[in-house]
């Protein structure tokens, strides 16, 4: 259950999770938006299975069309006309472009976030979030059973006078206010009478002792430190190449991928009035530390399968 | 060796003019199991809670309390936490976190405990009491015994020397109830740990029992072992006399000799001895042909994609009978409530209704809309007289100008149903009615409900409580995964069953044939 990325410690968790979603909704270069994309789509599978690719053609493959589409046909800027509307206007390459990679930044911060669900359990939020503050962490521990129950009790005074005391006949629309405002009360006077007794549970328990420790089932361990090193360094590296312009492009008026420059080849094509000039030495260096942190989940999680499958064959 | 003694304790309430404690003394022993039993606001539950300071009502107290030769004042908060174990009534509201493992946790992370020590705490907690499956679950998924179980747990893993628990299964099945105290006798007798319990049914406790305290009106009338207390009978409350074991009840109305009886075995061995005189009278049950109820092949479920809760159900309930459903938790008694009083509709299937209904919920609760008891019955019916018939029906004529929310849980029951009676309809439906109530309330709920069918009403209760259905019903069922599996007259039902079925059918087998009830085993023995 708990394996591969997944059983590592929750503040490695989330530390990959802001890093790829910060850097997922900032970043519009071209290749790290691929790189991005694919790491986040393995992983999406790998965690969901069949029922990821069911959400990814049913509802993300068709909002990302959506949203290219509606994008680069009302927009008119740029300077490549690649065919003329019914309207008049023209069709852009450039609104072409920055409409994908509009859309793929929603995409992939989306996947994004739907692994983080599937990783990052309210029990491992409630770790991180219990150490920065303890008192808020049992307060939400609470809400979080206090309120489905309440919403129990509530359905259940609600159905008791339903199948009780109102006369048939007695159901205006001024009734049903009136009754929803009783069971609503009757609801709130049953929670705080309860909350008289579990203040009672907690004092008998020890609540309000000196020295309240807060107990997590989540350890650190040495897998934990390497990982987070490295964690560190990939950020470091992206953010290095970022800062030295990288990740530099323009899509309007016209497409420029990393300008032309002293290192790198420079590419023009100029049909669609395009430079070209990604690959440059610290590009790579960038690129590469991108691509090993999006992929960092799945790389881990196949090495432990590889593991399982080498310690079965031995047996 | 005395671990808490307890002398000349009174007690009365801030606001109250009469005290609730009386000249208290009792002395507890390392290791003891002890049962206190009363009527409802005997003064249990007060003296309970003298016993642990962190919750202890306020109001002025005299005489002392010793804990293992200190006063109980003198305890720290923490050793006063950690020393002194308590289990309260409700599974639900005592229950803190959202997780199970975070719930057992709870008070080992107020002591102060390091994670390592936490860990291995709750480890040694989840595999003594067989709940390891459960502690990746939410509180809120799990039923009301699992939850006391986990409510138990949780106190026994601060460590305790003394477990207090008041009314600890009140809210559960007799099933549920039944494993909650297996449960607790094995850690009295593996651990050694003194365990102070308030109970309403004496018949699962009094075999495991070390001595008995019966108070009455704030005073102790007798604290003695189970088999002892049988020489004092005569001195004991009515509702005492009436939560003994079926052996025990049976031995004091045929004025038995010798050792008293406390368990079924020793029950049989008894009767064994005892010659039986005259065959069992033959009941009379008239069954009217006009059914009241009249479900055929019913099919029902929650959501689309879970199984059936009720599947291909016929059953016929005749007008004005006292018809009972029995069943184990999740067979589906419920829902068939719920489908008979037409909460619920089956997709599937007829449910026929010759008259109104009225349903009791389990969570009676669920009843209360209004601020004071009085409105809560004025709100179903104009008349006063009617009104002040009924409250003095139910004993509730004292409560009238309380808030529904102030009164006991006994006395909530009482006023459910009389909120029932008020609704005057043609068939009543009892979901788990018996649940909390005292046995004395019983024998008044029993002459209820013989009123209601004497004016040709129908009643159907849906219980667990074998002994109250086995007394007071005419015809019973047992649902079994959404089905009825058997059926009949009550005493063909229960006489048919080798587990399921009353003490003293089990302690007669073979002996009488068919009999069911305490009054039935005594008729046939010669005194």
């Amino acid at each position: 259950m708990n394996s591969g990325f997944k059983g590592y410690n929750p503040y490695v968790n989330m530390l990959f999770f802001i890093s790829v979603i910060v850097y997922g909704m900032l970043i519009r270069h071209p290749v790290y938006l691929a790189l991005s994309l694919l790491g986040a789509f393995v992983y999406y599978l790998r965690l969901k299975g069949k029922a990821g690719i069911k959400t990814f053609l049913c509802f993300i493959l068709p909002m990302f069309l959506f949203v290219v589409l509606i994008n680069s046909f009302s927009n008119h800027y740029g300077v490549t006309a690649l065919f003329t509307l019914p309207s008049g206007n023209k069709f852009t390459f450039e609104s072409l472009m920055t409409a994908t990679a509009t859309s793929l930044i929603v995409v992939i911060v989306m996947l994004w976030f739907f692994c983080y669900n599937e990783v990052v359990t309210a029990d491992k939020f409630m770790h991180v979030f219990g150490k920065i503050l303890p008192v808020g962490a049992l307060v939400i521990s609470m809400a979080l059973r206090f309120i489905p129950m309440y919403r129990k009790q509530f359905s259940d005074t609600h159905n008791a006078q339903k199948c009780f005391g109102e006369p048939a006949g007695k159901d205006g629309y001024i009734n049903r206010i009136r009754n929803f405002v009783r069971v609503s009360a009757a609801t709130v006077s049953h929670a705080l009478e309860n909350a008289i007794q579990t203040a009672d549970s907690m004092k008998a328990r020890g609540y309000g002792l000196k020295g309240r420790t807060s107990y997590s089932r989540f350890r650190w361990t040495s897998r934990d430190t390497v990982i987070i090193c490295l964690l560190i360094l990939l950020n470091g590296a992206v953010i290095f190449g970022v800062t030295r312009d990288c990740a530099y492009c323009i899509y309007n008026p016209y497409v420029v991928i990393n300008p032309s420059a002293d290192f790198g080849t420079t590419f023009f094509i100029e049909d669609l009035n395009m430079t070209l000039n990604p690959f440059s030495p610290t590009g790579i260096i960038s690129m590469t530390a991108y691509f090993f942190l999006c992929f960092m989940p799945v790389i881990i999680d196949v090495k432990e399968d590889i593991r399982w499958n080498r310690s079965r064959s031995k047996i | 060796m005395e671990q808490i003694k307890i002398e000349d304790l009174n007690f009365r309430y801030a606001l109250s003019s009469s005290d609730c404690l009386n000249g208290i003394n009792l002395t507890v022993d390392k290791g003891e199991y002890i049962v206190i039993c009363g009527k409802s606001g005997c003064g249990k539950t007060t003296l309970l809670r003298q016993l642990k300071p962190a919750i202890a009502p306020k109001g002025k107290r005299s005489g002392s309390i010793l804990f293992c030769g200190r006063s109980i004042d003198e305890l720290s908060p923490r050793e006063s936490t950690e020393k002194i174990g308590f289990v309260m009534q409700s599974p639900e509201n005592q229950a803190v976190t959202d997780k199970v493992w975070h719930e057992l946790a709870f008070g080992l992370e107020n002591l102060g405990l390091s994670t390592a020590e936490i860990k291995l705490r709750i480890s040694e907690m989840t595999a003594y009491f067989g709940i390891d499956s459960l502690m990746d679950k939410n509180v809120n998924d799990l039923s009301g015994g699992q939850l006391q179980v986990l409510n138990l747990a949780s106190v026994m893993a601060m460590h305790p020397d003394v477990l207090i628990l008041d009314e600890p299964t009140s809210q559960l099945d007799p099933v549920a109830a039944q494993s909650f105290f297996d449960i607790l006798n094995r850690i009295n007798k593996d651990m050694g740990i003194t365990v102070m319990l308030t109970e309403h049914r004496l018949e699962n406790v009094f075999v495991d029992a070390d001595r008995i305290v019966v108070m009455d009106e704030g005073k102790i009338l007798a604290a003695d072992t189970p088999s002892d207390l049988g020489e004092k009978r005569d001195v004991l409350p009515e509702l005492v006399r009436l939560s003994l074991p079926a052996a025990m009840r049976i031995f004091f109305a045929v004025d038995g000799h010798g050792k008293t009886p406390v368990s079924v075995r020793e029950g049989r061995r008894w009767l064994e001895t005892k010659e039986i005189t005259a065959p069992l009278p033959e009941q009379n049950i008239q069954i009217s042909d006009d059914a009241a109820v009249k479900l055929k092949n019913i099919y029902f479920r929650y959501n689309k994609n879970d199984r059936d809760v009720i599947s291909n159900l016929s059953v016929n309930i005749p007008r004005g009978s006292i018809y009972s459903l029995l069943g184990s938790n999740g067979a589906g008694k419920t829902t068939l409530a719920k489908l008979i009083a037409g909460a619920e509709k089956p997709y599937c299937g007829k449910v026929k209704l010759n008259g109104s209904t009225a349903l009791m919920p389990q969570n009676v609760q669920a009843l209360f809309t209004e601020k004071t008891v009085r409105d809560e019955l004025s709100d179903l019916c104009r008349d006063e007289e009617i009104i002040r018939y009924v409250s003095e029906l139910t004993q509730i004529n004292g409560l009238l100008d309380k808030n529904p929310w102030d009164i006991s849980g006994g006395e909530q029951q009482r006023l459910a149903v009389a909120k029932v009676l008020l609704c005057d309809r043609d068939i009543y439906i009892f979901d788990e009615p018996t649940k909390g109530m005292d046995m004395e309330f019983k024998t008044v709920f029993a002459e209820i409900i013989s009123e209601l069918k004497s004016k040709g009403k129908t009643v159907i209760m849906i219980s667990h409580d074998i002994e109250f259905c086995a007394v007071n019903t005419e015809l019973c069922a047992l649902i079994f995964d959404g089905d009825i599996s058997a059926f009949g007259t009550v005493r063909d039902f229960f006489s048919n069953n080798h587990f399921y079925t009353t003490a003293a059918n089990r302690i007669s087998r073979d002996l009488i044939g068919r009999a069911v009830t305490c009054e039935d085993v005594i008729k046939c023995v010669k005194k």
